[in-house]
């Protein structure tokens, strides 16, 4: 009940936060334009925040994604099997799935914490805030990523659970 | 080793495994085992392969698609196209194919296309006395033009990965694009005429096309303000992109008044999530792509050519076998992220222009959204027409031995992809 709850929140902050991140720079780059065609002022850190924004929108949408099942796949191979084989496949899809995802979260940490020790900053812009901020969607994106995976098999192993004892 | 990396993707890609994970983990595999680069690369590549100003053009794109779908667009320019061909037994197979090439002018992608027209012209072409197989079939041919026509999502990803000006990229879609939608309503046309398709009709009047006309004419406005903006130098392909999903904002709620804010969250959710199964699939791609060229797997493709004395024209052929075959399993978008990179230097050796093959390609992807089994067009159409994926597909075949045909005319004869470059 309490772990339903939160995956909810969860949900809801994802794709809140994936459409904060779409509608942010959309908003940046119509603002950036017009500001440039109307009065010759151009943001200096307006194209390198809307970089960072589109990747933080990626990563916040392939969480919704992975929790919806609605990642882009061949499924014609394994359509040609039965249905406990396929539901096998997919198990196994997940578990590899999830197994990268728990290696790109390590690499993830690794990383931020590498930028962190040379205190690495935006290389075209004046963004006030050091890269790190921005690469922490690596570790956070792929944390998120791993946590709906995990729920998802939990959730298969429960209904597979249910249904021998039913 | 570079076997095993061709081998892991494809052997993840049969088990199921999302397109994205398996070009990752693949790539996190391979690096593991052949040291081809640091596992601090791999962490690097997670995060930079996405960053580029040109892909922004993808979200604003898919975006502008999305507020088009929901606002209405197609409605309106269906019924002017209607009345143009007013009177004309089997004309409705025209006007729908006009209105998916001018669809595919105001949006970038082909299922955004074939969603949006499917919805308002199978039901209205069937109450004309068209079958319904025939029509989801033109319906899902025509939705590739959004590919081929620019703007177009699948080029913004091919100068991405081969480093191309976007904006060339589009003008040589113009023509192959013009060339596509002729054939598709020459053949539309023809089977109408021969079956006796849509005999009821209504009588052609010039009060019919000015109405019709007035109420398209925003929509109409669409492709006039992206395209010229990026032809006559005003903005960047990019910023073209924001200002088409600008303008289809002030047209939908203020014009056509078919969307309101209430409408924008989904909206916004449902072309951020078009945008993570894209993206996260080509960030996979770029790694890949170049783990691929640190092992020397595009070399040996050039070697490989190179041996067998393949002339330009061969290869292309050969490439489109490949191509339509692979299409039939593969969606457009892994075609286009997973294949291009290996083929890119084999095209630069062969003395290939590179624009002339990204048309090429995306005939290719346009083919493949319409192939089955795996067809991203004939599911979309399936489910908007409530018939089953069989019947599309026979409804289809006619349009695919079409975009064949145009598909082989494009290979043979590279000055029309290139005349207006």
């Amino acid at each position: 009940m309490m772990l339903n709850r939160i995956s909810s929140v969860l949900a809801k902050a994802e794709d809140g936060l994936a459409v904060l991140c779409l509608a942010g720079v959309f908003l940046l780059v119509t603002y950036d334009m017009t500001s440039r065609t109307f009065w010759g002022v151009s943001l200096p850190w307006s194209e390198e925040f809307s970089r960072v924004l589109l990747i933080m929108l990626v990563y916040f949408s392939a969480i919704g994604l992975t929790r919806r099942n609605e990642h882009i796949r061949v499924e014609f191979i394994v359509g040609l099997f039965g249905q406990s084989a396929q539901k096998r496949f997919a198990l196994l899809a997940d578990l590899l799935c999830l197994a990268f995802a728990l290696s790109a979260t390590w690499l993830g940490v690794v990383f931020v914490k590498e930028s962190i020790r040379f205190n690495l900053s935006f290389a075209h812009s004046n963004l006030p805030f050091p890269v790190w901020v921005a690469q922490l969607i690596v570790p956070v994106g792929f944390a998120l990523i791993s946590l709906r995976l995990v729920l998802r098999l939990l959730g298969a192993r429960q209904a597979e659970q249910l249904r021998s004892e039913g | 080793m570079a076997f095993v990396l061709v081998f892991l993707i494809l052997l993840l890609l049969a088990i199921g495994v999302p397109v994205g994970f398996a070009l990752w983990l693949s790539g996190l595999v391979f690096v593991l085992v052949s040291g081809a680069t640091s596992l601090t690369q791999v962490a690097q590549s997670v995060y930079s392969s996405l960053d580029s100003f040109v892909l922004l053009a993808v979200p604003f794109f898919i975006l502008a698609g999305n507020i088009m779908l929901r606002s209405g667009f197609a409605t309106y320019l269906f019924a002017f196209m209607q009345s143009l061909v007013g009177g004309i037994s089997g004309g409705a197979s025209i006007g729908a194919t006009g209105a998916s090439a001018i669809f595919g002018a105001m949006t970038g992608s082909s299922v955004a296309s074939a969603a949006a027209l499917g919805r308002t012209m199978i039901p209205t072409m069937e109450a004309l006395g068209y079958p319904r197989s025939y029509t989801a079939g033109l319906m899902a041919a025509g939705g590739t033009l959004g590919i081929l026509i620019p703007p177009s999502v699948a080029m913004v990803i091919f100068a991405e990965l081969s480093q191309q000006s976007v904006k060339s990229l589009f003008l040589a879609g113009v023509v192959p694009g013009l060339i596509s939608a002729v054939a598709i309503g020459v053949v539309a046309f023809s089977i109408s005429f021969r079956h006796g398709y849509g005999k009821r009709t209504e009588p052609f009047s010039l009060g019919a096309v000015w109405r019709t006309f007035v109420k398209a004419g925003p929509a109409l406005g669409m492709p006039a303000i992206v395209l010229g903006g990026i032809y006559l130098g005003y903005t960047t392909p990019t910023e073209a992109a924001a200002l088409s999903v600008v303008y289809g904002l002030f047209v939908g709620m203020c014009v056509y008044r078919t969307i309101g804010f209430r409408d924008l969250p989904g909206i916004f959710l449902d072309s951020a999530r078009g945008t993570g199964s894209i993206l996260f699939i080509l960030s996979g791609a770029l790694f890949v792509g170049m783990l691929a060229t640190l092992v020397g797997i595009p070399q040996s493709i050039v070697e490989l050519i190179a041996a067998s004395d393949l002339s330009p024209i061969g290869f292309l052929l050969l490439a489109n076998v490949m191509l339509i075959a692979l299409g039939c399993f593969l969606d457009g978008f892994t075609l286009l992220t997973v294949v291009a990179p290996l083929l890119l230097p084999s095209v630069a050796a062969l003395g290939i222009n590179p624009i002339h093959f990204a048309i090429v390609l995306v005939l290719n992807i346009e083919i493949a959204a319409v192939t089955p089994p795996i067809g991203l067009n004939l599911f979309v159409i399936t489910g908007i027409s409530g018939t089953t994926m069989k019947e599309v597909a026979i409804g289809v075949a006619p349009f695919v031995l079409a975009l064949v045909c145009v598909l082989l005319l494009l290979t043979f004869i590279p000055y029309l992809s290139l005349l207006l470059l």
